[in-house]
């Protein structure tokens, strides 16, 4: 293991070096400064780093000059802390009691590193880091300090950056806004959250401090000048929905988005879309529509009594409901009275049904009433009927009672006594799983999945190509020759490069046997 | 030119993903990109031809094999690495070559 895990490191970081160098020259004739190219590098080695696929230690040894970081406190910062935690841990294995820190003036708090100790180091949470003056420091969401060359150069950028995630420093003493920067030549990222989250968090704008203090800690670059509106609105959608606990009304930024490790985090989004928008136009009206399934009389008993005030509306909503409709949401239905409605013209069917309607017995009318109802709330639902697929089988009398019918049998609603004829022909015709399928495109679905394995069992091997290829370990190389007799393969390989079991090797020739 | 096999490296994996980040915050073109991209395929090649001297064995067992466009794909089975020091077995390794010969690729380059 010794010989290709020290070389790994090293030719990378040799590959790294050149590739870097010979692009210094292009990116400046682009006009490009250097901090871009150096940014690049950054980016480049901690991601190397965070593969794990080689040793980091040894990748990092020669990019930093200083091994300090530096915290920024606001003045304001609490004095008292929580008892420190265990000891760090930090990545590599070595453990690190606590951090020297040399501590300005109460507003600086100089974190210096450990011999041993390079960027990026990685703060797992709960961990607290100790000034020399004994003042604490909890981490609560792991951190990853990197190295960025410049120093405030980040604090005019006034965008988060995509995807990096922005974490606070939790102040245990006061739930008051905490900002600072870290000066100055170190970045702050979070790495995955803990469990508690079910989202990584989004670039959280840090809360507002004090708006006359500069001093601002913002633990990545989307650092923003104190007159800025926090960003919170966009990035922090998804962690609150989830969060129903912790939706709260739109607020001030005060206090938001302190991480504490009591409690899951707490996102305080300043202006959350309703979670719950209204949940369908149709609840909003004068009647409820318990649904769409009218099974028995009493839930029509219910929403008539509230709706049958509203007939002349009614009326006149079906009237623009059916002119718009193409056909029939065909629903089963226990209703007698069926024959009254008549599908095939619905702009004159309008007519005859509120005619029809006035000239029925109370409770017919009532029934029908709920009828339309339903009928009113799926055919504005439904205007589109799926004539072609699985509903194109039987004959083409049924074919425009078909897509409704087939998949509407529970619900109540308008039959004609074609329609009902329709349907027992089709169940009769076609066995292959249209008819008293449950629920709406379930009956659709049903059907192609029948069909599907049919077609596909001509395939053997579908399932193996897409898995088989898909693998971690992975060897990238040249050939020199492949040979083979019988079913023995030997092969004279060169130049490689081998990633297996999470880890990388290199090699210059690889000679291997195989039995197919 | 050289081999863009590499790219799909930890390392050339990557790079391409830092170029990504680089590009989506504007801070580099996609033209640029591709170039520090051609850059590394270079590099590695330079690379692994003079400063690697080592070499492995491995044995196992052939589960596919694939050649088109002079390209070698195989998929090998419960498959042990060795090399001077020591011995890494695996379950599944897939083995993507493409021509060693010098001449063989450069006669490619328009």
């Amino acid at each position: 293991m010794l010989s290709n895990s020290s070389h790994v490191p090293k030719l990378y970081l040799s590959i790294i070096d050149d590739v870097i160098e010979s692009m210094r020259e292009v990116f400046l004739d682009e006009g490009l400064e250097d901090r871009v190219l150096d940014d690049l590098r950054q980016l480049w080695e901690s991601k190397i780093m965070q593969s794990k696929a080689v040793d980091g230690l040894a990748l990092m040894k020669n990019t930093i000059n200083s091994s300090n970081f530096v915290l920024q406190l606001p003045p304001n910062y609490g004095q008292t802390f929580t008892k420190p935690a265990a000891s760090m841990v930090i990545p590599a294995g070595q453990h690190v009691q606590s951090f020297t820190a040399k501590n300005n003036g109460g507003t600086l708090a100089t974190f210096s590193l450990p011999p041993g100790m390079t960027y990026p180091v990685q703060i797992p949470a709960g961990v607290t880091l100790q000034t020399a003056s004994g003042q604490l420091y909890k981490v609560n969401v792991p951190v990853m300090v990197t190295q960025t060359p410049a120093g405030h150069h980040h604090l005019s950028q006034a965008q988060p950056r995509q995807g990096v995630p922005v974490v606070e420093w939790r102040d245990p003493s006061s739930a008051s806004q905490q900002s600072a920067t870290v000066v100055p030549s170190t970045v702050l990222k979070t790495m995955a959250l803990p469990k508690t989250e079910p989202f990584p968090p989004q670039p959280v704008a840090p809360p507002r401090a004090d708006p006359q203090t500069t001093e601002q800690r913002s633990l990545i670059p989307p650092v923003q000048p104190p007159n800025e509106k926090p960003l919170l609105p966009q990035p922090v959608v998804q962690p609150p929905v989830q969060e129903n606990n912790l939706v709260q009304q739109p607020q001030v930024p005060s206090a938001q988005a302190t991480f504490s490790s009591q409690t899951p985090v707490s996102f305080q989004p300043p202006a959350q879309p309703p979670s719950h928008p209204p949940e369908s136009p149709f609840d909003s009206g004068d009647f409820t529509l318990d649904g769409i399934d009218f099974d028995s009389p009493q839930p029509l008993d219910m929403s008539l009594s509230s709706g049958s005030a509203h007939m002349p509306s009614l009326q006149v909503k079906m009237e623009t409901t059916l002119s718009e409709g193409s056909g029939f949401m065909g629903q089963g239905s226990e209703f007698e009275a069926s024959e009254m409605v008549k599908q095939e013209d619905h702009g004159g069917a309008v007519a005859d049904m509120t005619t029809h309607l006035e000239g029925l017995p109370v409770d017919a009318t009532k029934l029908e009433m709920a009828l339309l109802k339903d009928y009113n709330y799926n055919d504005a639902l439904a205007d589109i009927i799926q004539l072609d697929g699985p509903a194109d089988s039987s004959s083409e009398e049924v074919e425009e009672l078909e897509g409704g019918a087939m998949g509407e049998n529970e619900f109540l609603g308008m039959m004609t006594v074609e329609a009902l004829q329709a349907l027992q022909e089709v169940d009769g015709s076609s066995d292959d799983g249209i008819s008293s399928s449950s629920g709406d495109s379930v009956g659709m679905d049903e059907i192609t999945v029948e069909e599907d394995p049919l077609n596909s069992g001509d395939d053997v091997s579908e399932q193996d190509i897409p898995d088989l290829f898909d693998t971690d370990n992975v060897i990238v190389c040249q050939y020199d020759k492949i040979h083979r007799s019988k079913n023995r393969w030997k092969f004279y390989l060169k130049d490689g490069v081998m990633c297996y079991g999470g880890k990388d090797y290199v090699f210059s020739k690889a000679v291997g046997e195989a039995e197919w | 030119m050289a081999y863009q096999l590499y790219r799909n490296t930890t390392l050339g994996n990557s790079l391409q993903e830092s170029l990504d980040e680089l590009i989506q915050t504007q801070q580099i073109t996609p033209q640029l990109a591709l170039q520090v991209l051609l850059q590394f395929d270079k590099a590695i090649n330079t690379a692994l031809a003079n400063r690697v001297r080592n070499r492995v064995n491995f044995k196992g067992s052939l589960n596919t094999y694939r050649f088109c466009d002079n390209v070698w794909t195989f998929v090998l089975n419960d498959v042990e690495f060795r090399e001077v020091t020591d011995l890494v077995k695996v379950d599944k390794v897939k083995i993507v070559a493409c021509d060693g010969k010098k001449t063989a690729f450069e006669t490619d380059v328009v």
